[in-house]
């Protein structure tokens, strides 16, 4: 995924792109296009009545608002997210993106707006201190097939044992359930689902082991809107409006929040 | 876009997707033979049964073979250990394509059954051939070359079907396929490779039952015509 996704930038790049949207054109075209994620509960997904809800969406809403414009959300997978900005689909991307020199060669981000923490999430029956004692041949990681972390996870952990299920959801009743010892991902995304066992004594080793940052995407050199999004969202982070906002849908807090800064 | 095959990245994984072969043949195996038992039980009881054994069973039948097996197998591995059985993902998934394969067994067995008409029983009383004759040279025989092609197909099906294992944890073919496709991102090369492996599987099962059928049971078709 990762060398298509590569692949695909370099493509876009060099294909001369569509000229984005300044931000005198978003403010007087009265609407901001905004991709955010159709199937990524509680982050943005469709509701029962067929509207996209969640984080991405809540937020989104509030950065249209400073701008003094309605907003326009687009649905776009993982995938066409760097691609849609490139070529003028979406003023601004939202969905997860995570912060990366490759993605930075192609695009701009504004200043993080929430963390991607790749942490366990285990139980009290496990006595672990960190991530790394998890190495051990009676410990049993339970993990999505087709995951970026479990090849990771099998070089980091060779001893412990894995489990690949399907779902998130899989994941946390299988750890629930006793089929499986911890989850070491981005547990953020996993939480939501462990209020389904409330009996279980949850534990989450807190020790990271990488903290990635998500921004919004912006067309490269769109520098007035980044301007404006960066000082909006500062605003947001500063009244607490994005962990609360971040508690509001995951259910718990942010594992890592991000420490508003006055100055970018 | 142009994109070039590189077979070299799948093929360094061929042991590994092989282990996951014969662990999808294990998983058709059990489920083929334990199913085959249970469904001449059920076949034996719709027939010849009572009236309540008869209706279980056909209850049975009704539920597994409208729900789909994805769904049984994770009743099996995800509520079961709410109630205390915590099924390993190899038993859940085997279990679950045994108790699904029962149902489809029991009819095709049921089936055989019908097929012995009473002409025949009479000829065979009229020959002066006891139960026992009866049943080895008339029954069996008749029934055997009336379900052997639809239960060879079904294990055709179950060697397939061993596949859902990949979403319950199994590491069968499927599951290690994903797995090498995951991280050396070669997915189509794998699956190609991985297609050819089911296709050489189906074709040795289907031979191999075609060649017992034929000197055992007298049966034609199939692939040995």
């Amino acid at each position: 995924m990762k060398r298509l996704l590569q692949a695909s930038l370099i493509i876009l790049a060099s294909m001369g792109v569509a000229d984005a949207r300044s931000l005198d054109d978003i403010i007087s075209s009265g609407t901001l296009r905004v991709g955010v994620n159709p199937n990524f509960p509680p982050m943005s997904s469709y509701s029962t009545d067929n509207k996209l809800e969640g984080f991405d969406v809540d937020i989104a809403g509030k950065l249209a608002e400073a701008l003094g414009v309605t907003v326009e959300l687009v649905p776009t997978e993982s995938q066409q997210r760097v691609p849609f900005l490139v070529s003028d689909r979406i003023d601004i991307s939202m969905g997860a993106l995570t912060r990366t020199v490759e993605r930075e060669k192609v695009i701009d981000f504004t200043v993080p707006l929430h963390t991607e923490a790749m942490a366990t999430l285990t139980t009290e029956n496990v006595t672990a201190k960190s991530w790394k004692d998890l190495n051990s041949a009676d410990i049993t990681l339970v993990n999505m097939r087709g995951n970026w972390s479990v090849d990771f996870l099998k070089e980091k952990l060779p001893d412990a044992n894995v489990l690949l299920v399907d779902t998130i959801a899989d994941t946390v009743r299988s750890v629930a359930q006793g089929r499986g010892d911890a989850i070491i991902e981005n547990i953020d995304f996993f939480m939501k689902f462990t209020e389904n066992y409330p009996d279980v004594k949850w534990r989450v080793i807190e020790d990271t082991v990488f903290v990635a940052f998500c921004g919004i995407g912006v067309s490269q050199g769109n520098d007035d809107l980044l301007r404006v999004l960066n000082v909006a969202m500062y605003d947001l982070h500063s009244s607490n409006t994005v962990n609360d906002t971040w508690r509001k849908w995951y259910g718990a807090d942010m594992l890592k929040p991000v420490v508003p800064q006055p100055f970018f | 876009m142009n994109y070039t095959f590189q077979f070299g990245q799948a093929f360094m994984h061929l042991p590994y997707l092989l282990g996951g072969a014969l662990l999808s043949l294990q998983i058709a195996f059990i489920a083929f033979w334990g199913g085959a038992a249970m469904g001449l039980f059920g076949a034996f009881g719709i027939v010849y049964g009572r009236p309540w054994l008869r209706h279980t069973i056909q209850a049975y039948i009704t539920f597994f073979t409208n729900t789909p097996a994805v769904v049984q197998i994770f009743f099996l591995f995800y509520a079961l250990p709410e109630v205390g059985i915590v099924l390993s993902s190899m038993t859940a998934v085997t279990l679950g394509l045994m108790l699904n394969s029962a149902a489809y067994l029991a009819e095709i067995q049921r089936a055989g059954f019908l097929s012995v008409r009473q002409s025949e029983l009479d000829a065979a009383l009229t020959l002066g051939m006891n139960r026992l004759q009866t049943l080895r040279y008339v029954i069996v025989p008749h029934i055997a070359r009336a379900i052997y092609p639809p239960l060879s197909s079904f294990f055709v099906w179950l060697v397939l079907g061993s596949s859902i294992g990949a979403l319950y944890g199994v590491e069968e073919l499927t599951g290690r396929a994903l797995n090498v496709a995951t991280s050396n991102l070669r997915t189509i090369e794998i699956f190609l490779i991985v297609a050819v492996i089911y296709i050489a599987l189906t074709l040795a099962a289907s031979l191999s039952l075609g060649l017992v059928g034929r000197h055992v049971f007298r049966v034609k078709g199939g692939l040995l015509r």
